[in-house]
C-alpha cells in the first residue's frame, strides 16, 4: 500500500527531475553566445558578405530569433521528438553522432563496470572474512595501489609495456575492427584494465568495510550458532544486508567513471567514444552536442538514482514509505 | 545422536569444561579473557555462570561452540561434549553440534535477528540447515514452533520482520530459533537483560518450561542474582577470567564460600550491610599481578594472597556458614584439586557430583581457616584507589 | 507539612503525530497524559514503569527540558510553564538532570574538572581558581581525588563517571536533582556505592530527587515514596514500603511480582500480563490498563472464573486490534500438507476457538452465546459482526468508567487509581478483592 504510493512519487520525482534539467539546459543555451552562427557569418564576412545580415539570417533560418518562450517550448518539443539538433563539428544531427560514439563507449564500459563490481565485491568480501591474514593484506595493497595511481599514467605505462616493449597489444584503438573479434578484444583489454583498477580498488575497500561491520553483528553470530557454513552466513546474512548500502556506491562509482575516466580513456586510446565526442564538442564550441553530451549522464545519473531507491525498496523491508 | 555417547558412566556430564582458557592477542598484548575456568553441565539442569563485566562469563559461553572469532582468539583446554572434546573438533563438526545440539540465545533480541528476513525465515532456516527438508515444511515447523513460544498469531507473525514486532517477541521468535533444533544444551548468555521486568519473567518462565518439556540443559549466563536465584541449580563465580567458586544454588546464597561471592551477595539490595560495594578495580586483563585476582580488593586478603598462582579450588566444608563460624574440620583427602573436575568430586565422595561446593581462595585451603573469613571487616565505601 | 518543593499537576507531554506531505496532524502520542505529584525538599519520589510508560518524558517535561503541552509545574510556588529566559536559566541551576549512560554524557576532551565546572562558567563565575577550588572540593566529595580535576573521563571506570556526573548536578548547589537511571549501566558492585553517594548528598544538602528507574529493587533502596506510571498515567503512588508489601493496583502488583528474588528459596509467582502495552497514540478507553488486567472487572451479568472472563476479553481485543489471521489460524490447524482453505466454519471456529484457548462450552451461557457467534462470524471474514456479537456482554466496566487516584483508606499518602478500590456506582467487586475498609461497600468519598 504504502509502498506502491512511494514507488509511483518516485518516478513522479524523477519525471520532474529531467524536467528540470532540460529546462536548465535550455537556459544555457539562452545565455550562450550562438557559435554556430558567429562561424557562418565569419565565413561569410570572409567571402565577402555583410557579416550581421548573414549572421542573422542564419538565425532567423533555425527560428532563434523568436520569444523566448516559444523557442521554449519548440526546444522541449525538440527534447521530446528527440531532436536535439546538428552538430557542425560532427556534420550530422546530434543524436546520429552520439548514436555512434556510444557504441565505442559501451565496449570497455560494461566490462569495466561488471568486472570491478564484482571483483571487488569478491575480494573485498573475502578480505573481510579472513581478516588479518596474507591474502588479506595483499588486497588492501591492490586497493590502495589501484586508488593511489593516476588513470592517465597508469595507461600510458602499460602502453608502452604491452604495446611497445612486448608488442602484445596494440598501442591504440581501431575503429575499423569488428566488434565480435579477439582482436577487437585486445584493443579493449587495456582501457578496461585501466578504468576498473581504481574503481575496483573503491568498491573493494567499501565491502570490506561493509561486512566487517556486520560480521561483527549480532545476527551474524546468531546464523553462526544456527550452523550455518560460512558461505551461508556471507551470501544470506553479511550480503544480503550490505547489498543496501553497496547498491549506493555502485550507482555512484557508475557516474564517477562515466564522467571522469572516458574523457581520459578515451583520449589516450583514440577510442571514438562519448567521451571523445564531448571533449570535440567543447574544444570547437559545438553548442547543441556539448549540451547532449552533458544531458547523458544526467538523464543516467536521475536513472540510477530512481533504479536505486526502488531497490531499497525490495531489500530493505525496514524503510518507512510514509516519512520519505 | 548416541553415537558419540562414548561412556556408560552414569555420572558422565553431558558438557564437561576443563582448564578452559580463551585469549585474544591484540596490539595491547594477549588479553586472557578466559583463564583456566572448568565446570561440568549434567543433562536437564540449569548452571548458571555469574560474573560483572569483563569476568569472562561471555567468551567462556561463546568459547563452547566456538563462537569467539579464531583469530584473534585462541581456545585451549578441554570442552568435552557428551565425551567428545570440541576444542578438538573440526569447524565441520561444530557446525553440525550448533544449532542442532547445542543451540545459543544472546543478550540483545534487537540485534539478533537479520532486519531483512522474516523471522519465520530465520526460524526455518535452522530447520533447512540440519535436515533436508522441504522449504515448505520447514515453514510449516517454523510456525509450529513459533507456536509452541506462544506468540500470537504464529502463522502471520511467521510473515513478519523483525522491526515489526516487540522486543519480548523477537526473544521469543530467538527461543523458537534455539529450539528448532531440538537441542540437548541451551547456551542463553543474559537473555533477559535488555527487557523489561514483566517480560523478563515471561521469557524466564518459557525457557524453564521448554526446559522441562524438552528435557534440556542450560547454561545461563547472567550478572543478575535474582535471576540466578530463579532458575540456577548450581552456580559458577567468575572473576577476571577465573572460577572464584562453584556452588549448588542453595550454597551459594546461604554459605557463600569466597570473599568475591559473598561481596557480590552483600551488594544486592536488602541483603547484608546497606553498604555493599566493593570498592578498587578489576585487575588488568592482559598483566593480571601474580596471586589470587581478586587480592587486591579483598579486606581479607594476607601475603600469601598475592603471591604464586590463582588459588586452586579447595572444597568448602559443609559447616562453614557466615554465621556460625567454623573450622576446615576433617579436610577431605587429595589436598590439591586444581584441574580435573572428577578429581574436585572424589573430594567429597559424600556430597555427589551435584552438591559440588568449591572456592578458589586460600582461606578454604588446608594451611588457613576458613573462619578468617568471618570476622568483621569495613567494605569501604569508595571505590578506593582509582586508575589501575 | 510545608509546601511541597516541586509541584506537577495535570502534566502533559503530546507528540504530534503527522501525516503527508503537508504534515497534516493526523493525532498525537500522548506520552505523559495527565500526571501529578508533590515533592517536598529533601524527598525521594521513585518514578517506576516498563519502557515506554513515559517516565522519562515526564520528568524532561517537568524540567521544561521539553515544553510540556498542557498542566502546572510549581517550583517553589512559582509557574515553571511561564518562566521567561532569564527565570528559566536561574530555575535550571536549582534543577539539575543526571543520566542513564555516563560515557556519553561527557564532552571526552574536556578534562573533568572542565565538565564538573562548566555550569559554574555559564552561569557567570569567570574565576577560573574559584571555579578550580569548587569543583575540586566536590570530586573529593563524591569519593574520587582532587588531582582528577585534571584527568580525561577515559581515564574513569563507569561507576567513577557516575560519581562525576553527580559532582556535575551538584556543582551549582541545586535544590531538586532528576536521576535518569543512574545506575542501570552499572555492574552490581558499584551501583550500590553510587546510590549510597547520592542517599549522603541528598541527606547533607536537602536535595529533593526524583528518581527514575525499570529497576524496582533500587527503587525501594533509594525512594521516600513511589509513583507507577503505565501508558502516560500515575496508577498508584504510596510510601515505598507500603507500596512493596501492599500493592494495590493490578498493574504494580504484576510489576513487584516479576522482580527475580535473589532467593532461590522464594516461590516464584509471577502475575503474568496478557498482551502488550497499547500504543500511547490510541491509549484503551476507561482504565489504560484494562486491556491486560488479570482483574478486569466481569460485568454484573457475567459469572465466570477471572482466567475464563480474561481470556475472553483478550480474544476480543485481539480480534478489536485485528490481530488475528484467519487464514493463517486455519494453515496452522490442519494437518501436515494442508493449507486449510478446505475447512468449514464450524471447524474455523474450533480452531479459532483454540487459537484463543476459550473452553469450550464457556462456562457462562450468555457469554458463551455470544462467542460462538463471534467466532462463526470471524471463521466466515466478518470482523465487524464478530465485534458486534461481543459487544452485548463481554464488556468490562473497566473501559466504561475512567478511574481517578483516590486514596486508599487507612493507608496514609498512598492512592490508587482502580475501579477494584473505588468501583464507580452499581460495579460488583469480587469478594476476595475488598478491603477490610470498604466492607459496607462502594464508598464515594
Amino acid at each position: 500500500m504504502g509502498m506502491k504510493w512511494y514507488v509511483v512519487r518516485r518516478v513522479a520525482w524523477a519525471v520532474v527531475a529531467t524536467y528540470l534539467a532540460v529546462s536548465l539546459t535550455f537556459g544555457l543555451l539562452m545565455v550562450t553566445p550562438n557559435a554556430g552562427a558567429d562561424v557562418a557569418a565569419a565565413q561569410a564576412a570572409a567571402s565577402g558578405q555583410d557579416y550581421d545580415a548573414v549572421r542573422e539570417r542564419y538565425l532567423e533560418r533555425r527560428g532563434l530569433d523568436r520569444p523566448v518562450e516559444e523557442q521554449y517550448v519548440d526546444y522541449m518539443t525538440n527534447i521530446l521528438t528527440l531532436d536535439w539538433g546538428y552538430s557542425f563539428s560532427q556534420g550530422e544531427p546530434v543524436l546520429a553522432a552520439i548514436g555512434e560514439a556510444w557504441v565505442y563507449s559501451a565496449q570497455y564500459f560494461v566490462p569495466s563496470i561488471l568486472i570491478s563490481a564484482l571483483l571487488g565485491y569478491g575480494i573485498g568480501l573475502y578480505s573481510a572474512l579472513n581478516r588479518y591474514t596474507p591474502t588479506d593484506y595483499l588486497g588492501s595493497f591492490v586497493a590502495y595501489f589501484g586508488i593511489s595511481i593516476p588513470n592517465f599514467w597508469f595507461a600510458i605505462v602499460l602502453i608502452l609495456l604491452f604495446g611497445v616493449v612486448f608488442r602484445l597489444l596494440p598501442t591504440f584503438y581501431d575503429s575499423g575492427v569488428a566488434l565480435l573479434s579477439v582482436q577487437n578484444a585486445k584493443q579493449l583489454l587495456l582501457p578496461v584494465v585501466v578504468l576498473s583498477t581504481a574503481s575496483v580498488a573503491g568498491q573493494m575497500r567499501y565491502s570490506r568495510a561493509q561486512a566487517i561491520e556486520y560480521a561483527r553483528s549480532a545476527f551474524v553470530k546468531t546464523a553462526r550458532a544456527k550452523g550455518a557454513s560460512e558461505w551461508r552466513v556471507l551470501t544470506r546474512h553479511i550480503l544480503r544486508v550490505a547489498l543496501v548500502p553497496l547498491s549506493t556506491i555502485l550507482i555512484a562509482d557508475v557516474l564517477a567513471v562515466l564522467f571522469a575516466g572516458s574523457f581520459i580513456i578515451e583520449t589516450i586510446f583514440q577510442i571514438p567514444g562519448l567521451g571523445r565526442l564531448a571533449l570535440e564538442a567543447i574544444q570547437q564550441r559545438d553548442t547543441p552536442l556539448v549540451l547532449a553530451t552533458t544531458l547523458i549522464p544526467v538523464f543516467i545519473a536521475i536513472l540510477g538514482n530512481l533504479l536505486q531507491d526502488l531497490a531499497y525498496v525490495a531489500l530493505d523491508p525496514r524503510i518507512d514509505y510514509g516519512d520519505r | 545422536m548416541s553415537r558419540h555417547h562414548t561412556t556408560t558412566d552414569q555420572t558422565e556430564p553431558l558438557l564437561r569444561v576443563t582448564d578452559l582458557r580463551t585469549q585474544f592477542r591484540t596490539d595491547d598484548g594477549v588479553v586472557r579473557a578466559v583463564d583456566g575456568v572448568s565446570f561440568g553441565l549434567n543433562a536437564g539442569e540449569t548452571v548458571c555462570l555469574v560474573g560483572e563485566s569483563g569476568s569472562g562469563k561471555t567468551v567462556t559461553a561463546e568459547s563452547i561452540t566456538r563462537l569467539v572469532d579464531c583469530p584473534p582468539g585462541e581456545i585451549s583446554g578441554r570442552i568435552e561434549f557428551r565425551g567428545e572434546d570440541l576444542t578438538a573438533a573440526s569447524e565441520d563438526r561444530l557446525r553440525s553440534l550448533r544449532g542442532a545440539e547445542i543451540a545459543h540465545v544472546f543478550q540483545n533480541p534487537q540485534d539478533a535477528l537479520n532486519p531483512v528476513h522474516t523471522v519465520g525465515w530465520q526460524v526455518a532456516e535452522v530447520v533447512q540447515i540440519h535436515e533436508s527438508v522441504s522449504r515448505r515444511a520447514a515453514r510449516k515447523r517454523a510456525v509450529d514452533l513459533l507456536d509452541r513460544v506462544d506468540i500470537p498469531d504464529p502463522a502471520a507473525t511467521a510473515d513478519a520482520y523483525p522491526h515489526e514486532l516487540s522486543g519480548g517477541m523477537k526473544q521469543r521468535v530467538l527461543v523458537a530459533v534455539a529450539l528448532a533444533g531440538e537441542p540437548d544444551l541451551l547456551i542463553a548468555d543474559e537473555p533477559t537483560t535488555a527487557l523489561d521486568v514483566t517480560i523478563q519473567a515471561q521469557i524466564l518462565d518459557l525457557i524453564a518450561d521448554l526446559q522441562a518439556e524438552f528435557d534440556m540443559a542450560v547454561l545461563f549466563v547472567t550478572h543478575d542474582l535474582g535471576v540466578v536465584a530463579r532458575v540456577a541449580d548450581r552456580v559458577v563465580v567468575l572473576y577476571a577470567g577465573k572460577v572464584m567458586e562453584r556452588a549448588p544454588v542453595d550454597r551459594l546464597f546461604d554459605a557463600p564460600a569466597h570473599p568475591y561471592s559473598r561481596a557480590l551477595l552483600a551488594c544486592l539490595p536488602g541483603r547484608g550491610e546497606s553498604n555493599g560495594a566493593i570498592p578498587g578495580n578489576l585487575p588488568d586483563a592482559t598483566d593480571p599481578p601474580p596471586g589470587c585476582r581478586f587480592a587486591s580488593r579483598c579486606p581479607f586478603a594476607v601475603e600469601d594472597c598475592h603471591e604464586g598462582d590463582h588459588p586452586p579450588l579447595a572444597p568448602v566444608a559443609e559447616d562453614t556458614d557466615v554465621e556460625a563460624g567454623a573450622t576446615v574440620g576433617d579436610p577431605p583427602a587429595g589436598s590439591a584439586p586444581l584441574a580435573a573436575s572428577s578429581a574436585e568430586r572424589s573430594a567429597s565422595p559424600d556430597a555427589g557430583p551435584d552438591r559440588e561446593h568449591v572456592a578458589a581462595c586460600l582461606f578454604h585451603g588446608e594451611d588457613y581457616d576458613a573462619a578468617h573469613l568471618d570476622r568483621e571487616v569495613a567494605w569501604s565505601a569508595a571505590e578506593g584507589d582509582h586508575g589501575e | 507539612m510545608s509546601d511541597p518543593l516541586l509541584s506537577v499537576r495535570d502534566l502533559e507531554k503530546h507528540y504530534p503525530l503527522t501525516e503527508g506531505i503537508l504534515n497534516r496532524q493526523v493525532g498525537s502520542v500522548r506520552a505523559v497524559d495527565g500526571v501529578s505529584f508533590d515533592l517536598a525538599a529533601g524527598e525521594t519520589l521513585g518514578l517506576v514503569g516498563e519502557s515506554g510508560c513515559g517516565k522519562s518524558t515526564a520528568a524532561t517535561a517537568a524540567l521544561r527540558l521539553e515544553e510540556p503541552t498542557g498542566g502546572t509545574v510549581l517550583f517553589d510556588g512559582d509557574d515553571v510553564t511561564a518562566f521567561d529566559d532569564s527565570e528559566l536559566k536561574r530555575f535550571r541551576r536549582e534543577a539539575q538532570l543526571i543520566f542513564q549512560d555516563p560515557t556519553s554524557s561527557f564532552d571526552p576532551r574536556m578534562s573533568v574538572g572542565e565538565s564538573v565546572t562548566e555550569a559554574l562558567r555559564v552561569h557567570g563565575i569567570s574565576d577560573r581558581a574559584r571555579r578550580r577550588a569548587v569543583g575540586e572540593d566536590l570530586l573529593e566529595r563524591v569519593g574520587l581525588a582532587a588531582e582528577d580535576y585534571d584527568r580525561y573521563p577515559h581515564e574513569f571506570s563507569g561507576g567513577q563517571r557516575q560519581r562525576i556526573a553527580v559532582a556535575r548536578a551538584l556543582v551549582v548547589n541545586p535544590r531538586l536533582v532528576v536521576a535518569d537511571e543512574p545506575v542501570s549501566a552499572l555492574d552490581v558492585s558499584v551501583k550500590s556505592a553510587v546510590l549510597d553517594l547520592l542517599a549522603d548528598l541528598q541527606a547533607e544538602f536537602g536535595i529533593a530527587m526524583v528518581f527514575i528507574s525499570h529497576d524496582l529493587s533500587v527503587v525501594r533502596e533509594v525512594a521516600d515514596r513511589v509513583a507507577v506510571m503505565y501508558l502516560g498515567e500515575i496508577v498508584e503512588m504510596a510510601p515505598t514500603e507500603r507500596l512493596f508489601e501492599a500493592p494495590e493496583h493490578p498493574y504494580t502488583e504484576a510489576l513487584l511480582s516479576a522482580i527475580p528474588q535473589p532467593d532461590p528459596d522464594a516461590p516464584a509467582r509471577t502475575i503474568q500480563l496478557s498482551g502488550s502495552v497499547p500504543s500511547a497514540s490510541d491509549p484503551p478507553s476507561g482504565c489504560r490498563f484494562h486491556t491486560r488486567c488479570p482483574k478486569a472487572i466481569q460485568p454484573a451479568t457475567v459469572d465466570l472464573t477471572q482466567e475464563t472472563w480474561r481470556r475472553v476479553l483478550d480474544a476480543r481485543e485481539r480480534i478489536a486490534g485485528d490481530d488475528v489471521d484467519v487464514a493463517a489460524v486455519r494453515e496452522l490447524r490442519a494437518p501436515a500438507g494442508d493449507d486449510g482453505t478446505a475447512l468449514g466454519t464450524a471447524e474455523t471456529a474450533a480452531a479459532l476457538r483454540e487459537e484463543f484457548d476459550l473452553p469450550d462450552p464457556v462456562d457462562d451461557p450468555a457469554v458463551e452465546t455470544a462467542v460462538t457467534e463471534a467466532l462463526s462470524a470471524l471463521a466466515d471474514g466478518d470482523r465487524e459482526g464478530a465485534l458486534a456479537a461481543l459487544s452485548e456482554t463481554v464488556t468490562t466496566p473497566c473501559e466504561v468508567h475512567e478511574p481517578t487516584r483516590q486514596s486508599v483508606a487507612g493507608s496514609p499518602g498512598h492512592d490508587v487509581a482502580c475501579h477494584l478500590r473505588h468501583p464507580p456506582s452499581g460495579v460488583r467487586v469480587p469478594d476476595d478483592e475488598r478491603r477490610v475498609g470498604d466492607a459496607d461497600g462502594p464508598s464515594e468519598p
